[in-house]
């Protein structure tokens, strides 16, 4: 023990700000402009008149700030921007096709693509900072949590009447890849350029499957609501087709579903018995758990928050669950459940045991259930007010 | 002579520092706090991934009204306040269970060296309580009476839990200091 915390202390922490710093990754103001507009719109959409009322004012506040002297570069708003406006004169030939060398036409080779350091739009807004956008060289594959081409395409994205480079990009920090679509082009001087993002994942789906170019100026991709991966098999997912159109400006959606329908919800309900602790140092908990329909949920996970209490897993109950997990890293502490599917109208009782770990005690806990979808994201719950159940402790 | 302190790496003068505060810009603000803040609730929370959503969505709430907090006194103590009210907050426990659901599917970067798991484990064996006056008081550099402000607690009470953080944190980093010495 140390006869001066202070320096003690204070060096511990030093040195922890000094290597945590460098780690630190903003994911940028753009970023937050991106999330606000996006919850702007998500407000919209609801239609309320309320809605539109409050964010009207703050909307001419965004204007003043955007009007800042820097302008977002290219690719790194949530909106699709441009480096350089799409320019007649970058296509001197009019029968520029693909056997025009390396003309100025926008038709890109794979290999020329990967050498080329790019600027890419964004990602979607959780991707990790593996993601990149800025100085990016392509891997061959999205096989990494690093930018990569997973296909390419050429045609009339922008409807000028030359071609131009379409590439599905993805970036896979795990299993599914975080992906988008990314129009390419060749300047004046044949230098290759981001002209816009089409589209992206994380707005609404999470799988972009292909895309085509029927008409010209117009891209038709398709998507699937959710991006199978591991025991979530393509069948699973919801298919659609929509088009997308450069406007001068941007590249935005001008036909099909811009959609996927809510799944209906239903409601998941949760009661928890008391927690009293035996001279051995262990107790259990009966928790009963039913989804009172009307629909099945893909998944129900389960936790039980124990505030401060040294306690851990234990006995044989936990079994009974897909996965469990004692959760200490952020407080409360919390042990964990994932009950997996239940259908509409079934009820399942689970007793978990658990022990103490130490002294420290809180005297009350919560039982909390919550429905998560086919790739384990949060789902709505038709009445959130019996989700949770809270108990005694006695420690 | 008049003397200045040279800022800090990690913490730049106020961005508003020379100008009227109207002024002051959301991007050089972000900029100049985002780390330092991430810092503090990494610290708090043990988990940076954690840490940085909880300062993003903080900075996102100050975005939405930015010309009225640009106009505080200290910008700077709004952000901050909701930060680390998002860290208790129900937003907080939904987006911790998703992270867990998730992580199995993630890969991770190199890990943290060892001081850093360190102190992060002997700070996660504080009650929240004394945890945050300490990382408060440590890492952001808070005086008493500014964290007796920011969370709504007399000065005393924040001297009583700092004086019992810090004293367990003293005693169970020695313990992990003489673990690693002796592994």
């Amino acid at each position: 023990m140390p006869n001066d915390d202070d320096t003690f202390l204070n060096s511990h922490f030093a040195a922890y700000r000094n290597e945590l710093i460098a780690d630190v990754t903003p994911a940028g103001t753009d970023a937050v402009r991106m999330t606000v507009r996006r919850r702007r719109r998500v407000a919209v959409t609801a239609g309320t008149a309320l809605a539109i009322a409050l964010i009207a004012g703050p909307a001419a506040g965004f204007a003043a700030l955007s009007r800042g002297p820097a302008p977002p570069a290219p690719g790194t708003t949530s909106e699709p921007t441009i480096s350089a406006s799409p320019s007649p004169s970058a296509s001197p030939s009019p029968s520029a096709s693909a056997t025009t060398p390396a003309g100025p036409d926008g038709r890109i080779t794979k290999a020329d693509l990967l050498k080329a350091k790019l600027t890419l739009p964004a990602w979607q807004s959780d991707a990790p900072s593996g993601c990149v956008t800025k100085d990016v060289r392509l891997d061959a594959e999205a096989k990494t949590g690093r930018p990569g081409l997973m296909s390419l395409t050429y045609g009339d994205a922008d409807g000028d009447g030359t071609q131009e480079t379409i590439a599905i990009l993805g970036c896979r920090p795990g299993e599914a890849a975080m992906q988008q679509v990314v129009v390419f082009d060749r300047d004046a001087a044949g230098k290759i350029h981001t002209f816009g993002q089409v589209v992206r994942t994380g707005i609404g789906f999470d799988w972009i499957i292909t895309l085509k170019i029927d008409t010209p100026g117009s891209i038709q991709v398709q998507v699937g609501d959710i991006q199978p991966c591991c025991d979530t098999p393509a069948s699973a997912a919801r298919k659609q087709w929509r088009t997308y159109t450069w406007n001068g400006d941007k590249f935005r959606q001008s036909g099909g579903p811009t959609v996927f329908p809510d799944k209906p919800l239903t409601d998941l309900r949760v009661t928890a018995t008391d927690v009293v602790f035996g001279a051995d140092g262990k107790a259990s908990i009966k928790v009963t758990v039913r989804n009172a329909g009307p629909v099945d949920a893909e998944n129900v996970f389960l936790w039980l928050e124990m505030g401060d209490s040294d306690v851990d897993l234990d006995g044989a109950g936990w079994s009974a669950c897909k996965e469990s997990n004692l959760n200490k890293e952020h407080p409360p502490i919390t042990l964990e459940c994932l009950v997996g599917p239940m259908r509409a109208g079934e009820t399942k009782t689970l007793t978990l045991g658990m022990k103490k770990t130490g002294t420290t005690a809180t005297a009350s806990g919560t039982a909390r259930v919550m429905r998560l979808n086919i790739n384990r994201d949060p789902s709505g719950d038709l009445k959130e007010s019996d989700n949770g159940d809270a108990f005694k402790v006695t420690f | 002579m008049h003397l200045s302190t040279p800022p800090r790496l990690d913490e730049p003068p106020p961005p508003g520092a020379g100008r009227k505060s109207t002024e002051v810009d959301f991007d050089a603000f972000y900029q100049a706090h985002y780390r330092a803040m991430t810092t503090q609730l990494c610290a708090y929370t043990g988990d940076l991934g954690h840490a940085q959503d909880l300062v993003q969505e903080a900075f996102c709430r100050a975005f939405t009204r930015w010309q009225k907090i640009v106009r505080y006194e200290d910008p700077v103590a709004w952000v901050r306040k909701v930060a680390w009210n998002l860290a208790t907050s129900r937003w907080r426990r939904v987006r911790t269970a998703q992270r867990f659901l998730r992580k199995q599917r993630e890969e991770h970067v190199p890990g943290p060296s060892p001081d850093r798991v360190a102190l992060e484990a002997a700070l996660a064996l504080l009650p929240p309580n004394q945890r945050r006056v300490v990382v408060l008081y440590h890492l952001a550099d808070m005086p008493i009476s500014e964290i007796s402000r920011q969370e709504g607690i007399p000065e005393g009470t924040v001297k009583s839990w700092l004086h019992r953080g810090r004293t367990a944190l003293a005693v169970h980093l020695s313990e992990r200091t003489e673990e690693n010495r002796r592994a």
